[in-house]
């Protein structure tokens, strides 16, 4: 295949040697492969740690040339439904593998967007399969995932790369792309990536279209632009009173970068902190959007749910 | 008939829709395929025929009672855009009470007239009353859309007078301006009223209180927001016709101008408790929880003043659902662009769609342009 102009798929380690900061997983995850006995999988973490790639990783050394014929990829996030699973799946593990006796793979990629119903037809398959098929479901928070799906699974979990991974994979990356990179914009993209390497080969190829030599001040101004960071404008929109129009640049941001209810309150937590506002009421907000949250996951409209939490800065 | 009697012939007849009137008249002539929407009772059947009158058009009406399907559809449609009128200059072909065409059980039919319409010869108008139904949302994006705006109560006291100055009706004036006022904006009801009113040409508005069955919402949203007492607010809903989400959202849309500081707080927070017990229902299948929803939705949003606002309140439709809709246009580029990356680079559309700050500054990149397959549309997106 040839290579993708995409640095994230550019620079996707391809062989296990190859993936930094997961060191325990791949020791473990190998040794199954070495034994061609792969149990079902569950990988839980944040975004950008490696999650898709072993999965890839592991499909690609089992299956070797025929990876592809054995490998079925589907997003959760994008098919949540139980039609996808009673039939896209389904037709898919009910077949032999082709030209090897190793069951084939199945990646469920964001499966914690399953809902419980999906999650329940899945759970049957994965007993009445095992000779054909195994399953790797990966999600961000594994307790989305239904008790008895995680106990036929072998379960692993993906902390946020720390520094040193990240500042080598900068240093690799800027090698190969004769990018010049400095420390100070190194420390700015490990501190921006949150510990995804996505994000940070993202961060980098943004900045590279731009510049060659990127500087931390090039790193900030291109996340700056790129964040969606006027929801601290909405804040302290509804701090100063002014309910409508805190409402309407909510909605605004929610809709302009396909933001769901739960991602707005995960940044409205963290924006909290810098307010101007005393600690006693910042804790109250706090107190307020762990109430929002919970209601959100219980209702229906997370739009209300949202207007509700900035009615309460009033 | 008063009603029959008084529809309007021409387009004079027609009060308040002066600027719809002339958009209208534009597109039928230049046969610009058109929606008129906008509240019952607020001319637009009218309006079409009567401006069929003026310009010696012939009119086709097709309208929900006998238009349902696809093969419908098609030769109704079919064969009235290719007939040539015998005696009329032209032909306007009017779909009317397009609400009533039901997505599901006439699947098919409005597809089917979206494939017709680029065949279409003559002018074409659709009639709603709820064109932001989602079931319109195709249809919204290939017709040009004039509303119907909601006339007010003294426009229609006036014509109320007029008629009855000229049948020589006996009546007092404050009869009228209420029969105007409980219209809400609906000229046919307002003269169906009148005319039920009529004891041998007195005016007697006794024999009325059977009719107003049905609570328009921006009486059931003034009982809720101007009352302190929990059992008025509770029978809101009693009487309406509107489903609870959508209560809901006229609540939330209409709030900010009632309710102040904590009180708006404090109201909201009731919404949003209202919104937890739906939630409940539909994942739990359990209807009773509806009585929570609406006790919050009612006494809960009443309860949450201290005071009431004496001031008068003009209620507005609730805007969410069309600013969502704006945006969702605007957004179907990026989404696209994001799909073809998601599938690409083994991650979700979700996921690109928060992060394409960073990838929209090196998706233009020729070599990339030609991996990911941009069409020409997506490119000149990505430019701005």
């Amino acid at each position: 295949m040839a290579t993708s102009n995409i640095w994230t798929e550019r620079y996707r380690p391809k062989t296990f040697e190859e993936v930094v900061g997961q060191e325990k997983i791949i020791a473990r995850i190998s040794s199954f492969v070495k034994q061609k006995n792969l149990p079902h999988l569950l990988f839980s973490g944040p975004a950008g740690t490696g999650k898709s790639t072993i999965a890839l990783i592991i499909a690609k050394e089992l299956f070797k040339d025929s990876w592809q014929q054995n490998f079925l990829e589907t997003n959760a996030s994008e098919e949540r439904g139980i039609q996808t699973v009673r039939e896209k799946i389904k037709d898919y593990v009910r077949t032999k593998s082709m030209g090897t006796d190793i069951p084939k793979i199945i990646f469920l990629d964001e499966a914690d967007a399953l809902t419980r119903e999906a999650q329940q037809a899945l759970r049957r398959m994965m007993e009445q399969y095992t000779s054909t098929a195994r399953f790797i479901l990966s999600c961000n928070y594994g307790s989305k995932i239904i008790d008895p799906i995680q106990s036929r699974c072998a379960i692993f979990r993906f902390k946020p790369l720390e520094k040193e991974p990240i500042s080598n994979l900068i240093n690799k990356l800027s090698k190969e792309e004769k990018l010049k990179v400095d420390e100070k914009a190194i420390d700015a993209i490990y501190e921006i990536s949150e510990g995804d390497m996505r994000r940070v080969v993202n961060i980098m190829q943004s900045c590279a279209s731009v510049s060659k030599t990127i500087t931390d001040s090039l790193v900030y101004e291109i996340s700056s632009a790129a964040e969606p960071k006027e929801l601290k404008q909405v804040l302290e929109l509804a701090l100063s009173k002014n309910f409508l129009k805190a409402k309407d640049q909510l909605l605004e941001i929610m809709l302009k970068h396909g933001l769901s209810g739960l991602d707005i309150i995960k940044q409205i937590q963290k924006e909290v902190w810098n307010l101007k506002i005393e600690d006693e009421k910042k804790l109250k907000i706090i107190e307020k959007c762990g109430e929002i949250e919970f209601r959100m996951v219980e209702g229906s409209d997370e739009f209300l749910q949202l207007q509700s939490l900035l009615a309460s800065f009033l | 008939m008063l009603t029959k009697k008084y529809s309007p012939k021409s387009l004079k007849e027609i009060y308040g829709q002066n600027l719809a009137l002339e958009k209208l008249k534009y597109n039928v002539q230049h046969k610009i395929p058109t929606i008129l929407h906008g509240s019952t009772g607020t001319g637009k059947t009218s309006s079409v025929y009567a401006l069929a009158n003026e310009l010696n058009f012939e009119v086709m009406e097709l309208n929900a009672s006998n238009f349902r399907n696809k093969d419908q559809i098609e030769s109704l449609v079919g064969a009235a855009s290719q007939q040539q009128s015998l005696f009329k200059k032209g032909k306007i072909i009017l779909l009317d009470e397009l609400d009533g065409i039901s997505g599901t059980k006439d699947r098919g039919g409005l597809q089917a007239l979206l494939k017709l319409l680029p065949k279409i010869q003559t002018s074409l108008v659709l009639i709603s009353n709820d064109i932001w139904n989602q079931k319109f949302n195709s249809l919204r994006k290939k017709f040009d859309l004039i509303e119907f705006k909601t006339p007010n109560h003294e426009l229609i006291y006036n014509v109320l007078k007029a008629i009855s100055e000229k049948e020589k009706i006996k009546y007092l004036e404050e009869d009228l301006k209420k029969l105007a006022r409980s219209s809400n904006g609906d000229f046919r009801a307002a003269l169906m009223d009148l005319q039920t009113s009529l004891e041998d040409n007195n005016l007697n508005l006794d024999i009325l209180s059977e009719r107003n069955k049905t609570t328009e919402i921006f009486n059931s949203l003034k009982l809720i927001f101007k009352t302190l007492d929990s059992k008025i607010a509770l029978s809101a809903l009693d009487n309406l016709k509107e489903n609870l989400d959508e209560v809901a959202l006229w609540l939330e849309e209409n709030l900010p101008k009632e309710y102040h500081g904590k009180d708006l707080s404090k109201a909201l927070d009731s919404l949003s408790k209202a919104d937890v017990f739906k939630g409940r229902i539909i994942r739990q299948q359990y209807y009773r929880f509806m009585v929570y929803q609406i006790a919050f939705l009612t006494a809960g949003v009443a309860l949450s003043k201290r005071e009431k606002n004496p001031g008068f309140v003009n209620y507005t439709r609730p805007s969410r659902i069309l600013k969502m809709y704006i945006s969702k246009m605007r957004n179907a580029k990026k989404l696209a662009i994001s799909k073809i990356l998601a599938e690409k680079t083994h991650t979700s559309t979700k996921r690109v769609m928060q992060n394409f700050g960073y990838y929209k500054r090196f998706l233009l990149n020729k070599d990339i342009v030609s991996e990911l397959e941009l069409n020409e549309d997506e490119i000149k997106f990505l430019r701005s």
